[in-house]
């Protein structure tokens, strides 16, 4: 009798435990498609078009990670995007009259990366930004805003005004020129090693 | 909430390659199954057998990835790994098939719930995919090149297949599983590292069910200590932070091994000749398998025999000097603890278990007291393991080449295996505290034994309101050296730079063991994955490195290194070490973040 009735509540449990599964399953793929729905721009346009700005915490995809510039003095656009799905796209940067084309790549394994390269653009002045896909040249997100606003690791790059010409570094800016001197050595600062592979923080 | 949006996210863009790993460890859990079902026939249950196949599925997946290795060589077959895991999984249907009336003898209810637990653990692992592009920390480079060299092997060369032995060991046991669900569904290493380390994480825990239901059979123990086990500490998911591929594999055929080692024990007299040895050759190919996967497997291997052995003469002895015994080894932990925590390298060991997870551990203590008093034999030897296992951070392990100074186990190893005796011990302690319980009520009512059966869900329920409470299933921040721009980088440097490109990453010292000497230098950025994602030659030098000193110009010189690069985090080169020096080094690619110099410097 006490066997029977343990058998029955065993059944009983693996009935819960495969409802609430499915339900957390349900559930998820709710807000799953909920959060794709309104995070996600569709190439068809029938959701609102996206806002395109600097990425943040919110992690609104489609934005823009930083800028930067190669050797060639071109500028290339970093954008973190939804992934593989993600549509191929172009950007394109207005201000006024005049407008420029960047080609985009993503960058191999890392399908969440896109960089587009083209021209070098100034700091501090506002650009209209758009992103079309290439498929079928439609409209995918758009903002405006300046460069300037990016963090900047170095101040050598936030200081190069200069229209069209690429961002060089220039080290002596807010930095203290050190000249090198042959056989001169300077004292290497010394940082405190800690322990390899770190817990949580 | 978020998790499983996050999870549901994952499980969409990556559905192929979850449905193609779930069907390799399917195919390895029948084999498995099938295996024990014909030694044992109906003396383990559904649930007990279900837990082994999830701790050793992945010892024939091992051996069919080597033998494709093998028949690549011979036959020089580039694309035969479907064709060869086709084969395996067709004869693993055909015979669990043909033995299916004997499959689920028993009460089904334990078999189903975990499975059910295996697909929830999955489902919840995978969230962790949604914030990582690139496995974690500098070992997983390493593991993501071993993976590419495995399916890049030249087909014509079997030497090929082993060139690690040559210089440094190094485990191989993940990375052959790897390689073989790569080549099998055509998917990339990176996304096959992510999700079939999740996978294999999700599934650790079950394998802990099998020692404590066969040892109390309780079904509730076991399945505590598979919660234990999931979310008792934040180890050993945490592992997945430090790219520790190969250790976390290897927990599940260090389960798998000491499970068949216990079965061997058990059974010896009980099975037939052939059955008897049959189990043993299984065991023998997963102890090898085990140490192939991880070589510190070896060491624990030897603390769980050298374990057991003490405990069976311990049990031999009075009572008096049993408990004698018994409160000199708790005192020899604590004096453990206590010097561990005076040395900074190994301070972080009990972070888990004592910082984060005090109030899991403080229960463990508690059932320990009831584990003890009703399994004295196995929670003697799970003591006396952890006394052991603390003890071989200061035991010197000499001769292993590549090595200079080893101790038989590190601290990130024991930090991250302590967690199978506290689950285990947590499992036995509730079977022990239901017998106590059923005892007393049994003597007050009629149906008393099955009141104190009841406790488990109590405990189960303390686990999981912890985990929702508390459980972090996403990456740590302390642990990724790769930022978004370095992403952009990686890739600049691959389609920019020439291929005769020679660059000069950051490193930065190794520091597990508690030895002061020198262990080795590891990446410390993401210039570590220069090499394995865009073939360009690197060589690393300490992050610390004063680029302006001549001497420093003259050894890149001499070392033919033609670039440097500035990772965005981690322990990087300091820029302001190198900008100022614009003879010497001109600037490649600027990023906020991330730079690569060109060494112009050079006469």
């Amino acid at each position: 009798m006490g066997l029977k009735g343990d058998h029955v509540n065993r059944k009983r449990l693996i009935l819960g435990i495969s409802i609430t599964i499915l339900l957390i399953l349900i559930i998820s793929g709710v807000a799953w498609f909920k959060g794709k729905q309104s995070g996600q721009a569709e190439v068809s346009r029938r959701f609102p078009l996206q806002r395109l700005g600097y990425c943040s915490s919110d992690q609104v995809t489609p934005c823009i990670v930083s800028f930067s510039l190669d050797s060639d003095g071109k500028m290339l656009v970093n954008f973190l995007t939804t992934g593989a799905f993600y549509p191929d796209f172009y950007l394109k940067i207005k201000q006024g009259d005049v407008q420029h084309i960047y080609g985009c790549r993503k960058a191999s394994t890392f399908a969440t990366s896109v960089y587009c390269t083209g021209a070098a653009l100034p700091l501090g002045q506002v650009f209209q930004f758009s992103i079309f896909s290439l498929k079928e040249d439609v409209l995918l997100a758009e903002g405006d805003f300046s460069i300037i606003g990016i963090a900047i690791g170095t101040p050598a790059i936030a200081s190069s005004p200069t229209v069209g010409t690429p961002a060089t570094p220039s080290p002596t800016e807010g930095l203290v020129l050190e000249t090198p001197i042959p056989g001169q050595t300077t004292p290497t600062p010394t940082r405190t090693l800690t322990p390899s592979y770190p817990n949580y923080p | 909430m978020n998790i499983l949006s996050d999870s549901f996210s994952v499980l969409m863009d990556h559905w192929q390659l979850v449905t193609g790993i779930l069907s390799i460890i399917l195919t390895g859990q029948m084999l498995i199954w099938i295996a024990l079902k014909r030694i044992f026939e109906n003396r383990l249950t559904s649930g007990e057998t279900y837990s082994l196949s999830s701790a050793g599925w992945m010892l024939p997946i091992l051996l069919t990835s080597m033998l494709w290795s093998l028949w690549r060589s011979v036959q020089r077959l580039e694309s035969s790994a479907p064709i060869i895991f086709i084969v395996v999984a067709i004869i693993a249907i055909v015979l669990f098939l043909r033995s299916r009336k004997d499959m689920l003898n028993d009460s089904k209810s334990v078999f189903f719930t975990m499975l059910a637990l295996s697909g929830l653990f999955i489902f919840l692992r995978l969230a962790f995919v949604s914030q990582t592009v690139i496995p974690l920390y500098f070992d997983s480079a390493q593991h993501y090149l071993i993976i590419k060299n495995l399916l890049g092997l030249p087909a014509s060369n079997i030497v090929a297949l082993f060139p690690w032995l040559g210089g440094v060991y190094y485990h191989l046991g993940f990375h052959f599983v790897a390689a073989l669900v790569a080549a099998v569904w055509h998917a990339d290493g990176i996304n096959v590292m992510l999700i079939l380390g999740q996978m294999i994480l999700a599934l650790i825990p079950l394998s802990v069910f099998f020692l404590v239901r066969n040892e109390t059979q309780s079904d509730w123990a076991g399945l505590l200590s598979v919660l234990l086990a999931a979310f008792g500490w934040y180890m050993p998911a945490h592992a997945m932070d430090w790219g520790k591929y190969p250790a976390l594999t290897s927990l599940m055929l260090i389960m798998f091994v000491l499970s068949l080692a216990y079965l061997s024990i058990q059974y010896r007299k009980t099975l037939s000749t052939g059955n008897f040895w049959g189990l043993n050759a299984i065991l023998l190919v997963a102890f090898g398998a085990a140490v192939f996967t991880h070589s510190r497997a070896l060491v624990i291997f030897g603390i769980f025999a050298l374990a057991w052995i003490l405990a069976t003469l311990w049990q031999r002895l009075p009572k008096l000097p049993q408990g004698a015994l018994l409160g000199a080894i708790l005192v020899g932990i604590a004096a453990e603890l206590r010097f561990i925590h005076t040395k900074d390298v190994l301070g972080p060991l009990f972070d888990p278990y004592i910082n984060k997870g005090l109030w899991i551990t403080v229960l463990i203590l508690f059932l320990t007291l009831f584990a003890q008093w009703a399994f004295p034999k196995l929670t003697f030897t799970l003591i006396l393991v952890m006394a052991l296992m603390l003890g071989s951070l200061f035991i010197p392990a000499q001769g292993i080449p590549g090595y200079a100074d080893l101790t038989l186990l590190d601290r990130p190893f024991v930090e991250m295996i302590l967690f199978l005796p506290l689950s285990l011990l947590g499992g036995l302690g509730l079977a022990g505290l239901e017998r106590v319980l059923s005892n007393t009520f049994a003597r007050l009512a009629n149906n008393g034994a099955i009141l104190g059966k009841s406790i488990g869900i109590f405990f189960v329920a303390i686990i999981l309101s912890n985990a929702l409470l508390h459980y972090e299933v996403y990456p740590s921040g302390c642990c990724n050296i790769v930022g978004r721009d370095d992403l952009v980088a990686l890739d600049w440097i691959d389609k920019n730079l020439p291929a005769a490109a020679h660059i000069l990453t950051s490193s930065t010292e190794l520091r597990v063991l508690a030895t002061d000497e020198f262990q080795g230098s590891v990446g410390g950025d993401a210039g570590i994955w220069i090499n394995p994602l865009t073939g360009r030659a690197t060589t690393p030098l300490p992050f610390s490195t004063d680029f302006g000193q001549v001497a420093t110009l003259d050894s890149l010189c001499k070392m033919g290194i033609t670039h440097i690069y500035l990772g965005e985090i981690g322990s990087t080169f300091d820029d302001t070490k190198i900008s100022p020096y614009r003879d010497w080094y001109k600037v490649s690619l600027s990023m906020p973040k991330v730079k690569v110099y060109q060494v112009v410097g050079c006469p």
